[in-house]
Order: C-alpha cells, then sequence, then structure tokens
C-alpha cells in the first residue's frame, strides 16, 4: 500500500548543498506545477488529491533533480507523475470525497455548462484503465508523441495506440459526451 | 492527429480547471529534511528497541520454554508510534512486536510500520529497473500471504491529505474522531478469522492550508478467534499525544 517507485535515493550532502542553492527546480515548478496540477486533476479527477499527487511527484524528483539532463526533466517529472499516480491507485486511501466544494462563483450558463461537461468528462473516464486514462492524458493533454507516452508508462508504442484506441472509444461513448466529441466545441 | 484526437484534445484544453492553490516549493523542500530528520532520530531508537525485544524475547524463552498461549493471554505491553511529533501510544500483548517501516514515500499515504507477532513477515522493497527506453518498478507485495493459527499482523499508515476520508468517523479514540470497521475476509490474509480497519483522524498542526487531514490508518487481522477483543481493547486504550 505504498507508491511503487522509488526512484530517488538520497543525495550525498554536497548534492543536498547544489540543490539547494539553485538548480533551477524552483523555476521548473513554478513554469510547469500549472499544467502538471490540471494533468494530475485528469488524473485524479479532485483538485485536492492532484495538489496531493504533484507534491508527491515534485518531492521524489527533486531529490534527484541534479542528475536529471534538463532536456529531459520535463519527460522525467510526467513519467514519475503518471507512475505515482497509478501505484497510488491501489492503496485504500484512494477512496476518498472531496471535503469542500471549490470557490464559489456566480453562475453563467457558460460556467455551469463547462462544470456540467467536466461532471461528464470525470465519469467518462473514471472506468477506464489506469493505463488508459494515463495514456489520453499523456497523448491530448500534455500532448506527449507515441514513443514518448510508451517510454513514460513503460509499455511498447503498440500498447500506447491500444490504450489510446479504447480511451477515445469509451469518450465517445460516454453518455452526455460523445455527442459533444462529434460535434466539436464544448463552450 | 485524427479529429476525434484533436476534439478531446481541445475538450481537455477547455474543462480542465486551473488549479486552486500554486504549489509550494518550500513544502516539498521541508518534506524532505522532515523526512531526514524522522529518519536520523528514528532509526538509531527502532534499532536500539529491536536489540532489547530480541534479548528480552530470548530471555523469555531460556526461562520458560516456547509457548502455545493465543496473543490474548500474554500481559500487556507498550508501544510508542511517532510521526512527525504526533505519537500514537497502544497497549497490547507483549508477544505483539512493532517494527520501524517507514517505506520512503513521500505520498499522500504511506507506511510507517507494522505489529506482529507469531507470523513470518516477507519486506519486499519496490525495485525499478531502467532501460534507455524504459523505467518499471515493482510493487511491494504482500507482507504476509496467510495466518498461521494464532498470529496476528497489523500495519499502520499515515495520510496527509487535503480530503475528508470516505468514512465517517463514528467513534472518538483519545479525543479525535475515528472510524472503526471490520475488515472483511477479502482485506485480510488467508487464514484470518477475524480483522479490525481504523482510522484517527487529526489536523495536520500548523497545516497549510488548514483543511488538511492526518490520519492514522491501521488494519489489523488476527487468525484467533476471539482476538478481535484485544484489538479493540487497543484501540479503545490507545492515546494519540503530540510532543
Amino acid at each position: 500500500m505504498s507508491f511503487a517507485i522509488n526512484v530517488c535515493e538520497g543525495l550525498p550532502t554536497a548534492d543536498r548543498g547544489r540543490v539547494e542553492s539553485s538548480d533551477g527546480f524552483n523555476e521548473f515548478v513554478a513554469e510547469n506545477s500549472k499544467r502538471l496540477l490540471r494533468a494530475g486533476w485528469l488524473l485524479t479527477g479532485d483538485a485536492g488529491l492532484a495538489e496531493d499527487l504533484v507534491q508527491a511527484t515534485l518531492s521524489k524528483c527533486w531529490r534527484r533533480w541534479v542528475k536529471i539532463s534538463p532536456h529531459t526533466r520535463s519527460a522525467y517529472v510526467q513519467r514519475v507523475l503518471v507512475t505515482t499516480w497509478i501505484a497510488g491507485r491501489k492503496r485504500k486511501w484512494a477512496g476518498e470525497i472531496p471535503s469542500e466544494i471549490g470557490d464559489a462563483q456566480s453562475p453563467t450558463s457558460d460556467a455551469l455548462r463547462a462544470a456540467e461537461l467536466r461532471i461528464v468528462l470525470l465519469a467518462a473516464m473514471e472506468p477506464l484503465a489506469p493505463r488508459q486514462r494515463a495514456t489520453l492524458v499523456l497523448r491530448y493533454f500534455l500532448d506527449l508523441s507515441e514513443a514518448d507516452t510508451a517510454s513514460a508508462l513503460g509499455c511498447s508504442i503498440g500498447s500506447v495506440k491500444t490504450h489510446a484506441a479504447r480511451g477515445l472509444a469509451a469518450l465517445r461513448s460516454a453518455p452526455g459526451l460523445g455527442l459533444e466529441l462529434l460535434e466539436g466545441g464544448t463552450r | 492527429m485524427s479529429d476525434l484526437e484533436v476534439r478531446v484534445h481541445d475538450l481537455f484544453e477547455d474543462l480542465v480547471p486551473d488549479p486552486p492553490h500554486p504549489i509550494d516549493v518550500t513544502a516539498i523542500r521541508g518534506q524532505f529534511e522532515a523526512r531526514h530528520r524522522r529518519g536520523r532520530v528514528l532509526l538509531p531508537l527502532v534499532a536500539v528497541a529491536l536489540v532489547l525485544a530480541v534479548v528480552v524475547v530470548n530471555v523469555r524463552f531460556v526461562h520458560k520454554g516456547r509457548t502455545s498461549r493465543p496473543a490474548t493471554m500474554t500481559p500487556p505491553a507498550t508501544t510508542s508510534i511517532d510521526y512527525g511529533g504526533l505519537v500514537l501510544t497502544l497497549e497490547h500483548p507483549s508477544d505483539w512486536h512493532y517494527t520501524h517501516a517507514f517505506d520512503g514515500s513521500l505520498g499522500p499515504s504511506f507506511e510507517i510500520g507494522y505489529m506482529s507477532a507469531h507470523v513470518e513477515v516477507h519486506r519486499f522493497v519496490p525495485q525499478c529497473t531502467t532501460t534507455a527506453r524504459t523505467s518499471k518498478c515493482t510493487t511491494g507485495g504482500p507482507y504476509v500471504t496467510s495466518l498461521p493459527k494464532g498470529a496476528v499482523f497489523i500495519s499502520f499508515h499515515i495520510a496527509n491529505t487535503l480530503n475528508r476520508p470516505t468514512e465517517r468517523p463514528d467513534q472518538i479514540v483519545s479525543g479525535y474522531p475515528a472510524y472503526i470497521e471490520k475488515a472483511t475476509a477479502g482485506q485480510c490474509p488467508r487464514g484470518s478469522t477475524s480483522g479490525l480497519i481504523v482510522s484517527i483522524y487529526a489536523h495536520a498542526p500548523g497545516a497549510i492550508p488548514p483543511t488538511r487531514y492526518l490520519v492514522f490508518d491501521f488494519q489489523a487481522c488476527a487468525s484467533t478467534p476471539g482476538t478481535v477483543k484485544a484489538l479493540y481493547a487497543m484501540v479503545q486504550t490507545a492515546t494519540l499525544t503530540t510532543r
């Protein structure tokens, strides 16, 4: 009942010093956390869980930040995000309900329509297998190529194609969402 | 990309909400430091406790010989489990032994240790193998696949999350709301005759935002009828304090 990956062993003191001084980590978080949190929302279906997931992901990555090539950091973090989420789904604590509704806003017809579609979207994604859901997020939200998605998930490109096709088919056949996808446009 | 793929991409972009809070980099570094502090303090203490436990067990074995009494018949002992200054103290039969087993994960929920009696425990550390293209990791797997007669196995977890747990607390343990239920057969190792799942909820001291939940969560399984009474007694007399 723990996150399966254990990618980050303790760094030597010298490395930790380098991490703490300056390494681009803060800048990376500032630039990418919003996108990671949104991807986390797509995976978990909840803003609080997404925050927990991204924080756990960044904690794991930070400890070996200096060893990750700057060119591959984004892909590395995305891979840890997805594997952490997949492993975390095995926990008993995956079964939670949101404690609070988000900040109240004046409802407009557009906002209500978007909220309704969000619920439909999450309902459509919930029954997907974890790897199918992760594939959809990596391919169509984080815009990874099939090869990069395969690398992130630790599977073949053929498997990615299969996961994506099944995931897309599930979304297209989802009540309330299929029509939206066939017509295009959401707002 | 096909037309459908483009529309799914647009749908995601349009519908995924902006996050309510930015990620706090300081908190991430704080988690790392806290874990190292815990490790520096707890590991030597656990090592000393284990050595003492081994000595005590050996002395008792030499003087009294092996006993076949069930777990519930042994005199009580006390164990304190410390997580970041929050201390859970449990009174339990003295042949139940606690093992610190912090798994190194920094996720919202992770194991901190287990208590066992009369059962062989196999601990698996997750292993990762990385090639140029892929990275695969094994999961920990079950510590205990089956319980022999008279055995007890309890795993302790900490959850630190923004979300209120699904279960509604219906009891009070040491002044904190708690949820206690009997474990089902599927939740316990083979051979179990009874089990108990307990969650004790506490707000994380000084947590930001203040709605974070810190939860001691433990699952107990036993293979002797009647042991569940000892488990209930252990929960009812548990104390949760800060140091």
